[in-house]
Formats: structure tokens, C-alpha cells, sequence
């Protein structure tokens, strides 16, 4: 178990270095933060002056080192954007943010596909069924931001159940955000759960727990599900980093003050700095979740081991 | 046992990380609360506290009256207030839906004049304000001011009855050096930083023998080339030079002074949170107008339809909202005002025509020699023509602008700014109108038929319509037989693979500037040297009459110069222009009951301390 744990940890260290290459080199050639940044009417000798002044004249590998160096302490440098504020600064600050819309949304996910994909196992081959499968087919085919904009028209302008944008509201507004990015995630989720419970229903324990006399609803609800929720929830790690990148959209369109909308707007505006922090940020998430999924698959079947 | 202990964790983790999430809003950067101030009597001017209710300005609307911008010879008494007013705060909170600034900042220094117009200007003033009502520079922290003869020298006379929010003292002409040395920085990144390095040195130590406090209330600018715009430099519609505290900066540093400004405005500067939103409180005391409401929040939104539903749900009382969704507003009872004056002009630029960096400077009868290609088409006046004559600017104007554009004759001239040539408008339509059999003809007859031309796809903040707008020249160009390949590109781009190197040669592309003295867009587009990025000079006198308009203080020689300058222009149709544009915002008129905005400052809205509440 060591020997694969450490094994994982390597392999993760490994991503993470080659993923600050692809990220450094795609950010510097998306162009430069100046053509963005400086006034129209700045002269040739106001951008080297600039340039000279943000370390961005050096060779492009001495910039490299020179970020691996200072990340690897936690520092991605000031923002090019936001004067007078660190890269890190503005993605821990609003990370917190992004989180709580993200856990939001796997309660969203959880709370509605767990119950229709139980009942669409249950019911299998009835009207139900394929309502669920309807409802599977809607989630994966929308796409984030239109719906958000639609739940924002309808139960946001037009009934003023919710508010339209930012988080100030407190929990209320937490609601259309984290629908919006959750939905996704019921449609797979939802079809986890159906084919799991079938798998499920059809155990040997199950009928001896119907020859006994157990009433329905617990042998559905507390014998079933229970065994039937373990790949649902070796999904959860797959299902943050989706919602990590998902709110990229949705947090653009309600406004969210996340990491998701820091990175449209770093991006936007060439702000290396932040956009280096906020995507070795989603791919540290990313990429622990993963680690921490694989070590608890193993702790958990001794079967799964790497040679 | 395993399974429910983790899925316990898992779940007990997740709470946990809500919890602590929904708990942890962004931190506020929370300016010290500003000292309330004793009961004063206020002071301000007469003629702005009687101003007339404005009407809101329809697209018939010409310009009210001739902005002054020239600069005053002499000392003049101005409209220094003299009677006590006071004045009371109506409404509650003021919200404002606006675009996220792409600079956030409360230092004016650290972006360009549109963000610091945005973010800056409420909480701290000019030394030179804007008219609301005509845009002409008037009495701002400075009462007068005067130039000397030759440009060189300017003289502010500022008032003594102002004090900085919080507790940082009296404004005196000691903080106008420090505040314009802000300006010239290593790390500025401000629209006039050049400009001032310029014309006053590159390092704080030299600006500082070039702009000395005489007194604590006359402050004197000391240029090293004359310039006959230094009060407007001074203001807010181009400029960044806005009033810090020189004691705060001395006491805390550059740090505090850009977390927590102390200013001068109307507005006092609480808080900001960056990409939410910008908070400030009413100046009960400002010399100049105290806003009508108690507070004032921009609500940093990126997104315009969420930005109109803002407005539609009463969460804000104004938006800014584009163009295209101005009809989905209006029918939902949403109301669309528009500035006073032009605020956006708009034309194709015909880029590059001479490279002077590598042939000298362009002015003598070896003009032909900057040229970067002896047979470049677009030297040909009859192929300028040509281009001019083919668009079709009724159509674009009303399919893409709604019918709101006016008449736009010469690139950088309004016919309420210095150096206007009525002439312009008389024999517009003859010489610029649609007629692309004309436009066929002229190119037969330069040999250009057929020719090849690159036409840029590229757009701007506040014009949307740009890209749709050249989609649109592709077709007119296309249709008088030019051989157009178009390529669609980011501004950014545009400008570090075209412009900025000087490589517009062989480009034409959409562009759209501002309100402004002509000189200053001509600075940018049509001179030779220094900021000629696009250089569409195309007569050798250019240059001559620039330095003649930009150097002069005598209004008739800077106008007669510029008026010059704008006939060669014309004649030898030396851009595409094509719609002057007012700037628009959309309120709602159950809560807002005036708003009025010269339009001519780079914002998209300004003078917010005079927005009034509906009445109840």
C-alpha cells in the first residue's frame, strides 16, 4: 500500500510539473498582457519601460525558473490587472467563494439524481423511467450558460424568487448559480445510480430481504442504495473537477465573485500571473482529489494495485 | 464498516467546506470612515446649482454649445462660488450595473482615463472640471487659470475652502506636484504617463523643478515644449492627473494611498471588492455639488443581459447596457438617456501610408520618399476616394446604430470643437456620398482596379458594432471590384502585429475614438512622430500645422491651423469617417429622476453627484 501511495504521489508531482510548462507557455503565447493593458495612446518606449519594470524582457526560460522558484513557495508573482494585489491573494480570496458553489451544486446534483435514479430503477421500463431518462438527456445536453440565463430570466426577473446576481444576498443566492452548474451532473449521476440500483435489485440479498417481510420502501431506500452508491461516489472526484471548470461560465453569467470569473477576466486581459495561480490551482484540486479517490479505491479493494 | 465511515467523512468534509465557504465572503478593503465634517455653509456655484432640468437628448439633438478648450491668456475671475448653499441628500443608496473596469484601481495612475474615469473620479476631482451641460472645461480645484505666451508656462489659481476626506487636511498646491508625479512612475500604466514624461521629465525629481507650488494655493507647470492643452491635461476628459493627498502619501506610503484614497470629490472612497463591486458615501461638504444620495455602489457585472436584468428587477437604478438589447429594456419600462454631447466617433482607418522612422521626417518636397511602398494604392488620393465613396454610412447607421449616429465628416473634427470647416458639411455628400458606380470609375482611372486590400476585423469596449460594421465594408469594397481579404482579430492582437510596429500598411479597419480636441486625435492618428502609430498623414504640411495647433495658446492661430490641417483631410480623404455616437445608459425612471452627462469625458458616464432621485 505504501509503495502504491507513494507511487501516486510521484505520478501526481510529475502532472503537476509538466502541466506549469503547458500552462507557462500557453499563457505567453496567448500574447502579450501590454497590446491589453497599456493605453491606446502609449508610445513604443512606455511598453519596454513597462516591460523592464514586470520582468516580462527576460529570456523566456529565466521567466520559467523564476516562476517554478517563486510558486513553489506559493507566490505567482502581482497581478497584472489588479494593481497592488499577489496572483495568490485574488485566488484564495475568492476560492472559498468558488467552493461553496461547487458544494452547493453536488448537494443540487445529489438531491435531485439520487432520488429519480433510484425511482427510474424501481420503476424500470414505466413513464417514470423515461421521464428520468428525459431529465438525463436535458442535463447533458444543455448547455451551463444558457440555462443559467434562462433560470436567471425566469425565476429571477420574472417571478423575483431569487436574486439576479453576486453572492451578497446569502444563501438564497446560491440557489439558480449552483442549479445552473449542477444540472450537468445530475444527468450522469441520475444514470449512476439507475444502473447501479439494478445491478442491485437483482441480488440475492435483496430477495431475502423481500422473503422477509422487509417493507419496500426500506429495502429500496436503505439495503439498495447503500451498496448501490459506491460508483456513484468514486464519481465525486471526477464531479468537482467538473464543477471547478464549469463555473467558469456560470460564475461569468450570475456575476459570482469565484475563481472561475477571475480566470475569464485574467485570461481576458492577459494577466499571466493570475492566470498561471488560478489554473495551478484547479489542477492541484483536481489532481488531490484524484489522488485522494485512488488511495481510498485501493484502502478499500485490496484487488487494485499498480506493479 | 469501511464504506459508511468514509462516506461519513466525504459528507461531513463537504459540510464543513460550505460552511466555512458561505461563511467566507470576500474580504472588503475598508477605507478608514471619514471624519464628519462640521456643518459648513456650502459653497457652490450658482450657475450649476440653478441649471435648468435637462431634457433628455434624443438623436436630434445637436450639440448644446462650443466646449472651451482653448486655453485662457489671462487671470479671469471664474464662477468661484460665493453664496452659502445648502444642500441635502434624497435618495438612499445609488447602485450603477456596470462593466467590470478592465483596470481596477483607486490610483489614476494605474490605468487608463476610462478606468480612473470610472473609478477615480467620484472620490477625487481635477484641478479643471467638465460642464455637464456643453463639456467645456470650467473652474474644478482650480478657480482660473492662464498660459504664457508661448505655451510654456501654465499658472493655476486653486481654491483654499477644500479639505481631503478622513482626516488628511486641507488641499493645497503642494499636493498637485505629488499627485503628477504619480503620473510618471516606473509602474504607471496611465493613458497621459508618456505625455507627461514628455513634458516634464522622466524621473519625480525632474517633474518636481517643473511643477512647483508658488504658493499654497497657485501651482505653476513649467513645460519643457510649449503645449496649448495643458488645462486640458488638467482635466478629467483626457487626462489622469486627479488630486491625491501628498500627506498621505508621505505618511502611508503608496500602498495605503492605493488600498484606502483620501480625495477631494464628492464622493468619499469605503470600499472595494475587486470584481464585485466599488463603494463610496456621500461628501456632505463638497465645494462643488454634494451628490443627492446617501451612497453610491458600482456593481461590477460582466455579463450584459444579467446586467439588464439587474434593472429589471430594481436591484440597480442604472445599467449600462448595450446597444442591441436597448429595445428589450424600453419595453420593460426601462428608460435610455444619452449624454449631452457626441461621445464616440467612428470611422475606418486607412493605415500606414508613410513610414517616416525609416525615410526622416516628413516634411519636405521629398514626402514620396516616406511612403513605405512607392506603389502602394492607398497613396492614391482617387483610391481613398474610391473607398470613401463606396460604404454606405445611412445604411450602417441605421441597421447597426438604430439611426442614433450623426454625421461624421472628418476624422478627430466636431463641428462644436476649435477648427471646424463648415465647408465639411456643405460638400459632404458630394464628395464622400454612396456611389459605388463612382467609386467603380475612380479605381479604373488610378489603375487600381481590382487591387488587393486587407480589411481588419477587430473591435473596441463601447462599440460592439465595429466587427459587424467592417462585415459590412467587406460587402461595399467587395462590391466596387476591390479585392478584400478579411481577417478577424483581436484588438490586442491588431495592435502588436499592426499597429504598434508600425505595419498598417495595406490594412484598413474599424476604429472609434472620443470627444475630444482635435489635436489630441491627431496626435494618435495623423502625425509623423512620436504616438503616429497609424500614420495616415497625407500631405507633408501635417506635421507643420499639428505643431502649429498643438503649440499655439492663440485660440484663432490654434483653430486656423487645425481648420488646415482638417481641409487636407477632407480633400484628400485621408480616413473613412463615418458616425459621431452619444454615449447611452439605460435607467429606470421609477427611481432616477435627472441625469445628465457631457458625454465628451472617457467614461461612459460621469458627474454622478448630480444624478437626482424620482420624486416620490
Amino acid at each position: 500500500m505504501q509503495r502504491y501511495i507513494i507511487f501516486r504521489v510521484g505520478q501526481s508531482i510529475l502532472t503537476l510539473l509538466v502541466l506549469t510548462v503547458i500552462v507557462f507557455s500557453l499563457a505567453r503565447l496567448s500574447g502579450d498582457p501590454l497590446d491589453v493593458l497599456l493605453p491606446l495612446e502609449a508610445t513604443n518606449e512606455d511598453a519596454e519601460r513597462l516591460r523592464a519594470a514586470w520582468g516580462l524582457d527576460r529570456p523566456l526560460y529565466v521567466q520559467y525558473f523564476t516562476f517554478i522558484g517563486n510558486a513553489l513557495t506559493g507566490d505567482f508573482g502581482d497581478s497584472l490587472r489588479v494593481r497592488g494585489r499577489t496572483a495568490m491573494s485574488l485566488v484564495l480570496e475568492r476560492l472559498p467563494n468558488t467552493a461553496a458553489l461547487a458544494g452547493v451544486a453536488v448537494i443540487v446534483a445529489i438531491a435531485i439524481a439520487v432520488p429519480i435514479g433510484v425511482m427510474s430503477a424501481v420503476k424500470k421500463d414505466t413513464a417514470f423511467d423515461y421521464i428520468g431518462k428525459l431529465i438525463a438527456l436535458f442535463g447533458q445536453s444543455l448547455p451551463a450558460f444558457w440555462l443559467g440565463l434562462m433560470l436567471m430570466w425566469v425565476f429571477a426577473a420574472q417571478l423575483g424568487w431569487f436574486p439576479v446576481s453576486g453572492n451578497e444576498a446569502g444563501p438564497i443566492s446560491y440557489i439558480l448559480p449552483a442549479v445552473a452548474i449542477g444540472w450537468f451532473q445530475v444527468a450522469a449521476l441520475m444514470r449512476l445510480v439507475r444502473s447501479s440500483m439494478l445491478d442491485v435489485l437483482d441480488t440475492e440479498y435483496v430477495k431475502l430481504a423481500r422473503i422477509k417481510g422487509i417493507p419496500e420502501w426500506k429495502v429500496v431506500w436503505k439495503h439498495c442504495l447503500r451498496n448501490a452508491a459506491i460508483a456513484p461516489f468514486t464519481y465525486f472526484a471526477l464531479i468537482i473537477g467538473s464543477l471547478m471548470v464549469g463555473s467558469v461560465s456560470i460564475e461569468f453569467v450570475f456575476a459570482w465573485p469565484g475563481v472561475g470569473r477571475l480566470a475569464v477576466d485574467a485570461a481576458v486581459t492577459k494577466d499571466f500571473p493570475v492566470v498561471q495561480a488560478v489554473v495551478i490551482t484547479f489542477c492541484l484540486v483536481y489532481i488531490i482529489a484524484n489522488l485522494l479517490v485512488d488511495i481510498a479505491y485501493a484502502y478499500v479493494d485490496p484487488r487494485i494495485r499498480y506493479n | 464498516m469501511v464504506r459508511p465511515t468514509i462516506l461519513a467523512a466525504v459528507a461531513a468534509a463537504l459540510l464543513l467546506v460550505i460552511g466555512v465557504a458561505c461563511g467566507g465572503t470576500s474580504q472588503e478593503q475598508t477605507a478608514p470612515a471619514a471624519q464628519s465634517q462640521p456643518e459648513q455653509p456650502q459653497t457652490q456655484p450658482q450657475e450649476q446649482q440653478q441649471a435648468p432640468a435637462a431634457e433628455q437628448a434624443t438623436a436630434a439633438d445637436p450639440p448644446t454649445a462650443v466646449p472651451t478648450v482653448i486655453a485662457t491668456a489671462t487671470p479671469s475671475p471664474t464662477n468661484t462660488p460665493t453664496a452659502a448653499q445648502e444642500t441635502t441628500a434624497l435618495g438612499g443608496t445609488l447602485r450603477i450595473a456596470t462593466i467590470p473596469p478592465v483596470q481596477q484601481l483607486t490610483g489614476s495612475w494605474l490605468g487608463t482615463t476610462t478606468s480612473a474615469n470610472t473609478q477615480v473620479r467620484p472620490f477625487t476631482d481635477p484641478l479643471v472640471h467638465t460642464d455637464r451641460f456643453d463639456g467645456s472645461l470650467v473652474p474644478g480645484l482650480a478657480t482660473s487659470w492662464k498660459a504664457n505666451e508661448d505655451g510654456t508656462q501654465w499658472t493655476f489659481f486653486l481654491r483654499d475652502d477644500v479639505d481631503f476626506h478622513g482626516e488628511w487636511g486641507p488641499f493645497t498646491a503642494h499636493d498637485v506636484p505629488t499627485s503628477a508625479a504619480l503620473i510618471i512612475r516606473e509602474d504607471a500604466i496611465a493613458t497621459d504617463t508618456g505625455l507627461f514624461r514628455g513634458l516634464f521629465g522622466d524621473t519625480e525629481e525632474e517633474l518636481l523643478t517643473n511643477i512647483v507650488a508658488l504658493d499654497d494655493n497657485t501651482v505653476q507647470f513649467n513645460l519643457k515644449t510649449p503645449n496649448s492643452l495643458m488645462d486640458f491635461f488638467a482635466g478629467a476628459q483626457q487626462g489622469n492627473l486627479f488630486v491625491y493627498s501628498k500627506n498621505q502619501y508621505e505618511t502611508d506610503g503608496i500602498e495605503q494611498l492605493q488600498e484606502n484614497p483620501a480625495g477631494v470629490g464628492p464622493w468619499v472612497f469605503e470600499s472595494r471588492t475587486i470584481d464585485v463591486n466599488v463603494k463610496y458615501t456621500r461628501n456632505d461638504d463638497h465645494y462643488r455639488r454634494a451628490p443627492f444620495f446617501q451612497a453610491m455602489e458600482y456593481v461590477l457585472i460582466p455579463e450584459e443581459t444579467t446586467r439588464l436584468a439587474q434593472l429589471q428587477t430594481s436591484a440597480v437604478q442604472i445599467g449600462e447596457v448595450s446597444r442591441e438589447l436597448h429595445l428589450d429594456a424600453q419595453s420593460s419600462g426601462l428608460a435610455v438617456l444619452q449624454s449631452e454631447l457626441p461621445s464616440i466617433q467612428v470611422a475606418f482607418i486607412i493605415g500606414g501610408i508613410y513610414n517616416p522612422e525609416e525615410a526622416g521626417p516628413c516634411l519636405t518636397e521629398e514626402f514620396q520618399n516616406c511612403f513605405y511602398q512607392p506603389d502602394e494604392p492607398h497613396l492614391n488620393p482617387m483610391v481613398r476616394e474610391a473607398i470613401n465613396r463606396s460604404i454606405n454610412r445611412q445604411e450602417i447607421n441605421e441597421q447597426l446604430f438604430g439611426g442614433i449616429g450623426r454625421q461624421h465628416t472628418v476624422w478627430g473634427y466636431h463641428p462644436a470643437l476649435p477648427g471646424y470647416n463648415p465647408r465639411w458639411t456643405e460638400e459632404f455628400d458630394e464628395k464622400y456620398g454612396f456611389d459605388p458606380e463612382k467609386a467603380r470609375q475612380l479605381l479604373q482611372e488610378s489603375g487600381y482596379e481590382g487591387y488587393k486590400l486587407k480589411l481588419l476585423l477587430t473591435e473596441l469596449p463601447g462599440v460592439p458594432e465595429m466587427i459587424p460594421m467592417g462585415e459590412a465594408a467587406f460587402t461595399y469594397l467587395s462590391n466596387v471590384g476591390i479585392d478584400v481579404e478579411t481577417e478577424a482579430i483581436k484588438w490586442s492582437d491588431y495592435r502588436a502585429k499592426y499597429y504598434r510596429p508600425g505595419k498598417t500598411h495595406g490594412t484598413i479597419a474599424a476604429t472609434r475614438g472620443t470627444y475630444r480636441p482635435a489635436d489630441i486625435t491627431l496626435r494618435f492618428y495623423n502625425r509623423s512622430g512620436g504616438a503616429g502609430f497609424w500614420r495616415t498623414s497625407v500631405d507633408p504640411m501635417t506635421d507643420i500645422l499639428y505643431d502649429t495647433a498643438t503649440q499655439s495658446v492663440d485660440p484663432e492661430v490654434k483653430a486656423q491651423a487645425l481648420s488646415d490641417l482638417g481641409d487636407l483631410k477632407f480633400d484628400l480623404y485621408s480616413e473613412v469617417p463615418i458616425v459621431w455616437l452619444p454615449a447611452q445608459i439605460v435607467v429606470a425612471p421609477a427611481a432616477i429622476g435627472e441625469m445628465v452627462w457631457p458625454g465628451n469625458i472617457n467614461a461612459s458616464f460621469t458627474h454622478t453627484e448630480y444624478i437626482t432621485p424620482a420624486a416620490q
